[in-house]
């Protein structure tokens, strides 16, 4: 899976992307790095299908129904609970399945009658999160899935994600918490001055950076 | 595709419900004018002659802005909030949830249209003859919003936010609503214009055509509703493909 030679300009006049060229790992967890507004959620929106950018630079990419996408600020419909929000999602893929308030994570049976607009902002990403890992989809984006979690969820995060891996799903995924990567992390791409800096196994960055840590390598690289 | 339209609409029809708020403005903003009508003519909201004729631009007006108001405004709504987007990477296809939709909002128009059908009768028992035609106008009406929803999806296309959005559908309504009146019996250009561009006078010649009121059954109009039908189902769901899935005043 190939971006190649992509560049972007935005409306206001700013070039955010410039001949950027990327490549992902099938079957991993593909980690995208980078400074605030240097672009991550408009590469995943572009490879979702979600923006207006030109795919033609798209190479290998799953078409959007077999993409699934986990989205920053948890944008969904306030007037349903999350049963019944996920019950569509499940059924949307797999037809014969159902669901029940005892299938969902320990965390959301609490909230399982509960309406979308009655969650806080982390229940409504983890929500989000469990719809988006039950659609059996090849591709899955998250964009900042720790975002507003607590600890114990954002390790359950992260464990959901290596499970996806694990099962020969490819994830491509941004964050900005680089002490709990998902096991089975292939490849680390650092998005920066427009392009790709990096590209490489966590382990090379670390070592070109000669760092100790991929929090202490991705500060050294950033500057 | 179909099963997967199955759960969206079943999905649709709980959000939709949810927001009864909507209802307002398809089914009791008639009735209201209804039942004063009702109350200034003595118990003749409808008039005399011609009644079922004016019962077509009550339709009219519930066809209009349950589309409108339902459909197109409930469609950028759904975009502004960012929805549109999770939901059509949920649907994995953004005709999915256009179509979905579409259904959603046709069924609620029937609901409305029968519930209005059951006070104009309640109001004005001489109704109860139009009964024939109240269910032909139901049956009509599953060709009928199809074609509406191609005459105002460029609404899908425009840059509008916000609150202009429901400013600009209402004015639209209302400027619809006027020109119903300006149709003159020989002005045929005129007639042509304003069926083929005013989505009320197409609804009102539509009905009146099938159901064969006030000599309006002619093989004229019904070429005419079938062009300019055709040209709206067909050149209507270009902005389908090509609407911003993004919202245009949030980015999360």
């Amino acid at each position: 899976m190939q971006i190649q030679d992509y560049s972007l300009v935005l409306p206001d006049g700013r070039q955010l992307f410039n001949r950027l060229t990327a490549e992902f790992v099938p079957g991993k967890v593909n980690i995208l790095l980078g400074a605030n507004g240097v672009g991550k959620t408009t590469l995943l929106d572009l490879i979702a299908g979600v923006s207006v950018g030109d795919r033609s630079h798209l190479v290998g990419f799953p078409t959007m129904d077999h993409i699934g996408y986990e989205m920053q600020g948890a944008p969904f419909t306030g007037n349903v609970t999350v049963l019944e929000a996920l019950q569509m999602m499940r059924v949307l893929d797999v037809p014969s399945a159902t669901l029940a308030e005892a299938d969902l994570p320990v965390e959301l049976q609490p909230i399982a009658h509960t309406r979308f607009r009655d969650l806080s902002g982390g229940q409504r990403r983890l929500v989000l999160f469990t719809g988006v890992c039950q659609l059996q989809r090849e591709l899955y984006l998250f964009d900042e899935p720790e975002n507003g979690l607590d600890l114990r969820a954002v390790k359950r995060v992260m464990a959901q994600i290596s499970c996806l891996a694990s099962s020969g799903r490819t994830v491509i995924m941004t964050t900005h918490q680089l002490r709990t990567l998902p096991e089975g992390t292939a490849r680390v791409l650092v998005l920066a001055g427009q392009c790709i800096a990096f590209a490489g196994t966590p382990a090379a960055f670390m070592a070109e950076t000669q760092t100790e840590s991929l929090e202490a390598a991705y500060l050294k690289e950033n500057g | 595709m179909w099963r997967k339209l199955r759960t969206l609409s079943k999905f649709e029809w709980q959000m939709t419900w949810a927001d009864k708020s909507i209802l307002f403005f398809t089914l009791i903003a008639p009735t209201i004018y209804f039942v004063v009508a009702a109350l200034n003519t003595n118990g003749h909201p409808l008039g005399t002659g011609n009644a079922l004729i004016q019962l077509t631009g009550y339709w009219a007006y519930i066809v209009l802005v349950g589309v409108l108001n339902g459909f197109e405004f409930g469609l950028i709504n759904l975009r502004e909030t960012n929805f549109l987007k999770m939901f059509t990477v949920i649907a994995g296809d953004r005709r999915l949830i256009f179509y979905s939709n579409l259904a959603i909002q046709t069924l609620f128009i029937q609901v409305e249209m029968v519930c209005f059908d059951v006070v104009v009768i309640a109001l004005d028992p001489t109704a109860v003859q139009y009964l024939p035609d109240m269910a032909a106008a139901l049956l009509l009406n599953f060709l009928l919003v199809p074609i509406i929803a191609g005459f105002t999806n460029f609404f899908l296309l425009m840059p509008i936010k916000g609150n202009a959005i429901s400013l600009i559908v209402m004015g639209y309504i209302m400027v619809g609503m006027l020109l119903i009146n300006v149709s003159l019996p020989n002005e045929w250009a005129l007639n042509i214009l304003l069926t083929s561009l005013n989505p009320c006078s197409y609804v009102v010649l539509f009905y009146a055509a099938f159901l064969n009121l006030a000599h309006a059954t002619t093989s004229f109009n019904g070429t005419l509703l079938v062009v300019v039908g055709l040209f709206y189902l067909m050149v209507g769901y270009y902005p389908v493909r090509h609407m911003r899935l993004q919202s245009l005043t949030s980015r999360y």
